[in-house]
């Protein structure tokens, strides 16, 4: 199998950066390699025809059961929004109600 | 003659559940050692459950759906109080502070927790040589891995360390690990079981399941945790099932598909051993019809469902900063806040654990996420759509659960590739959500490790996976092996 590299070890440094991971040099090597190897197996999924495809939100293709409804009441002043909440500190700290 | 299970539940009632734990318990502590399932055994815990079982029994009170069946649980599930390690690290000395929905049910249904069983570190891995705290050897010959990532709980099966376990499968995690220490076990419909309290790897593969003797222990502990739950928006909101009363009502006629593509790659010995099994399940079932096709997209599986594992377990893990979650810092992690998380993050988790983290992290970056992330949604799709039209033609799909029999430790490459390409078989149903079971069908001649056949169904049709397996085991009785000791 062809390995191209898709992952370099600059691009490698850089997702190790967003990722908050530390490689020391023997694993950077080898992570590099695993990666490239890994990468072009997998390319083979861009060979996939998918012209008008839509991508998967939900394996059953609908929407979850029972997710609670938004209820949207208008407020009128700043004590009716502050009556909402559990419970309001002396310094304005609110906390928010229990959804469960 | 009774399954495994069967006589299970009638020794509760003859012997006392107290009496099995403190059997359970002289095992573990004889033979454990050798095999590496346990993380940790609840023995108080396990026999003051067991004397509330038989205080029920002693005033004729009825047992629920578990009867005192004593239960190990893939320690990625969080029960009260104990230890939740997930197999890393990062979480050593985390705590649970609450139990999840599925642990609830069983100590509710009259099942008894003996302990929590080890894993690949965050379920990732094929093997359980991948877990941060210890090594699980496969008690049917020491020398090969136990399958994975739920090594521990198939190991603890097949050991006789308990009757059932509950596990968890996001893409083959429960029957891989079965096939190869030649128990059985059920990865149900995606939203059949509540994965509350559950450590996320990958949250639109992850599901709840059992790994048992055989189907009538799948079928109890299925009925015991499925089920709607509040807690999890994704579980099905449907009537209280009941696996166990329609176990043996298969229906008579069945058309059942075999895909060409099951079989590439596969061992000789275990395609013989699967063919052998359809012939027989032929014989006897003379209005179930076998076909073969060909099923191409299947082939795409693999690329599909690591790819975007990958992406959804680096979002589940970053939440491990050292801060609020995972192992502490201390102050020679650095002086900076970036440094601090770095070096925790760094020391705590394992090779595979950052191989997947930075494959997730690279195909999800804004350059790279059409050419990796997206494809991989859509080609999803395009699977899940062709599996709703295969479906439309049978009943269930068959073919082997693993291409190989468990291999020696350090057989295989550590190249990860090596690893991910053994899943081959059993991340196609993970990808559509679809249930899938494994039963035992024999052994292999040359090496005599287990060899398990799937059973793949339509999303939702758990109950005829079970029926299904139920029917291969009156061909190929479960649980025919011994461990070494």
């Amino acid at each position: 199998m062809e390995n191209k590299e898709i992952m370099t070890g600059q691009m490698l440094t850089r997702i190790c950066e967003i990722s908050r991971l530390k490689l020391n040099e023997k694993e950077s090597e080898s992570i590099k390699k695993d990666c490239n190897s890994i990468l072009s197996y997998f390319s083979q999924i861009q060979k996939i025809s998918q012209d008008k495809v839509s991508n998967t939100n939900h394996v059953f293709g609908s929407n979850v059961s029972d997710l609670r409804k938004d209820e949207v009441n208008s407020f009128q002043n700043v004590t009716d929004i502050r009556s909402q909440f559990a419970y309001v500190g002396p310094n304005g700290l609110m906390k928010a109600p229990k959804n469960l | 003659m009774n399954s495994y299970t069967q006589n299970a539940l009638d020794e509760v009632k003859k012997l006392g559940a107290k009496k099995r734990v403190e059997t359970f318990l002289a095992k573990i502590k004889e033979h454990d050692s050798q095999v590496g399932s346990f993380i940790e055994v609840y023995d108080n815990w396990a026999l003051e459950q067991a004397t509330k079982i038989d205080e029920k029994i002693s005033k004729s009170i009825p047992l629920g759906i578990m009867g005192g069946l004593v239960v190990a649980v893939k320690n990625n599930v969080s029960i009260k109080g104990k230890r939740l390690t997930c197999g890393s690290k990062m979480l050593e000395n985390y705590i649970s502070p609450y139990n999840s929905t599925a642990i609830q049910r069983i100590i509710e249904e009259d099942g008894i927790v003996i302990g929590s069983v080890n894993l690949d570190e965050f379920c990732c891995g094929s093997d359980c040589l991948k877990s941060a705290l210890k090594v699980t050897s496969n008690p049917l010959d020491l020398s090969r891995v136990a399958g994975g990532s739920s090594g521990g709980s198939s190991a603890a099966m097949t050991a006789g360390f308990c009757d059932l376990t509950l596990s968890e499968d996001t893409g083959g995690s429960i029957r891989c690990p079965a096939s190869f220490c030649g128990v059985s076990g059920i990865h149900p419909t995606y939203g059949t079981v509540s994965r509350y309290g559950v450590s996320d790897m990958a949250m639109t593969f992850d599901q709840l399941g059992p790994i048992a003797a055989d189907s009538l222990g799948n079928a109890i502990l299925l009925d015991a945790i499925s089920g709607f739950d509040e807690y999890d928006s994704t579980t099905f909101n449907s009537k209280k099932t009941n696996y166990v009363s329609s176990l043996n009502k298969l229906p008579d006629t069945l058309k059942i598909g075999i895909a060409k593509q099951f079989f590439v790659g596969c061992d000789n010995e275990v395609e013989k051993s699967i063919r052998k099994t359809i012939t027989d399940l032929s014989k006897n079932n003379p209005k179930i019809v076998f076909e073969e096709f060909d099923f191409p997209l299947i082939e795409n599986a693999l690329p599909i469902y690591y790819l975007l594992v990958f992406s959804e377990f680096a979002s589940a893990m970053q939440k491990f900063d050292g801060l609020r979650f995972g192992n502490k810092w201390n102050e020679n992690d650095g002086t900076d806040l970036a440094s601090i998380v770095s070096a925790v993050r760094s020391k705590s988790f394992g090779t595979e654990v950052k191989r997947r983290i930075i494959l997730g992290t690279y195909i999800t970056t804004k350059e790279h996420q059409d050419a990796w992330l997206t494809k991989a949604l859509q080609a999803r799709k395009l699977l899940v759509d062709e599996f709703d039209k295969i479906f439309n033609q049978y009943d269930l799909l068959v073919g082997p659960t693993m291409p190989m029999v468990a291999w020696k430790k350090g057989e295989l490459s550590s190249d990860g590739l090596q690893m991910y390409l053994a899943d081959v078989l059993t991340v196609p149903a993970n990808c559509a959500g679809l249930p899938a079971g494994t039963v035992n069908v024999g052994n292999c001649p040359t090496n005599k490790m287990p060899i398990g056949f799937q059973v793949i169904g339509n999303r939702g049709s758990d109950e005829l996976v079970l029926q299904f397996m139920s029917a291969i085991e009156k061909i190929s009785p479960a649980y025919p092996f011994k461990p070494v000791f």
